[in-house]
């Protein structure tokens, strides 16, 4: 079975998809998956079937099935930012943290303690929720 | 006993008056409702301007590396598995001896056994690569590899064998295999992927 690689293009909208050979190194191109607003941060769940992207231009964060036989990603449901991630975390099955990118974000995070936080729920049938910015 | 999250809070790319917060803020995460609350102390902030970056959690010992984009360094820091703490611990740079041109570090990984760490610098260029010693985690270098220009990402396969590095500036993807006794990068192949490739990700498919 091949591994599979995804590279965020922010300035195409995409999502290129790899099959990696993990013998040899080799990549071959496998698909392309539109993804507006500029895809630049990438995470994957600790079970390996949902791939996490975030965008820039648009900030919000999306969430994709991974085909387990084809690296193929299926749209799960996207939640929109207030700033634009720059880093995502998944850490348990349901939640991902995700800190923003603006310096003003960023000061603001340092003098409260505070990071946007978003809960994604890809295992309930695609719905998801997201909790406030706290 | 809850989980601990810790961001690394850092802007993308600071103006070179304004190179934004220097800290590493460290949260305690409950992974039953997702809150984050703040540990004790709140902050770890670096003696020098260095801005932390990227971090990875070494596989088996608790320690965290963390590559510093302003230094142009890697920070080792103890990891206190009852409070989530950081210590800094050693710090290295990520550039050959001599080299003063303009450089920021970008991403950070180390391979799954925890033997080798990679860094990218954009300006120089490269990807640096370190010697983890297994019993204390403590880093030599292991030599640079020439990559695509403003490599900002890269990843490594889901055994550690290749390192993928993407240049945000060229449009290409790079692979490397690693030398599995030194952790030298060879070059493998190069492959024009799209504009501003800004993240790469490797995964295991199947069960």
């Amino acid at each position: 079975m091949p591994h599979a690689l995804y590279v965020c293009l922010q300035d195409d909208d995409k999502i290129a998809a790899f099959s990696l050979d993990g013998d040899t190194g080799q990549l071959t191109p496998q698909a392309e998956f539109a993804v507006a607003g500029g895809p630049s941060v990438i995470a994957i769940s600790p079970d390996r079937r949902v791939l996490y992207v975030g965008t820039r231009n648009s900030p919000a964060i999306s969430s994709f099935r991974i085909d387990q036989s084809t690296g193929g990603l299926t749209p799960q449901g996207t939640v929109a930012q207030e700033h634009a991630p720059t880093f995502l975390a998944p850490t348990a099955p349901a939640s991902i943290c995700c800190a923003p990118i603006t310096k003003a974000a960023a000061r603001r995070s340092i003098r409260s303690g505070r990071t946007a936080r978003s809960a994604l729920l890809p295992s309930a049938g695609g719905r998801q929720r997201a909790a406030p910015t706290r | 006993m809850p989980h601990i999250a810790r961001l690394n809070d850092n802007v993308l790319e600071p103006p070179k008056n304004n190179p934004g917060p220097n800290v590493i803020l460290q949260f305690k995460f409950d992974p039953q409702t997702g809150d984050l609350t703040s540990n004790s102390p709140p902050r770890v902030e670096p003696a020098e301007r260095v801005g932390p970056r990227h971090y990875c959690f070494h596989p088996s010992r608790d320690l965290v590396y963390f590559s510093n984009e302003q230094g142009c360094s890697v920070t080792a820091y103890r990891l206190d598995p009852a409070t989530g703490a950081l210590t800094a611990a050693q710090t290295i740079s990520t550039l050959p001896d001599g080299y003063t041109e303009r450089n920021t570090c970008s991403q950070i990984h180390l391979t799954p056994s925890g033997r080798f760490l990679y860094v990218g610098n954009r300006g120089h260029n490269s990807i640096a690569g370190f010697a983890v010693d297994p019993a204390t985690g403590h880093l030599t270098p292991a030599g640079h590899v020439p990559t695509e220009a403003v490599p900002s990402a890269f990843c490594l396969d889901p055994e550690g064998h290749f390192v993928f590095a993407a240049g945000t500036a060229s449009g290409r993807l790079a692979s490397y295999r690693i030398n599995r006794e030194t952790g030298a990068l060879t070059p493998l192949a190069t492959s024009d992927v799209g504009q501003r490739p800004a993240a790469v990700l490797a995964t295991r498919l199947g069960d």
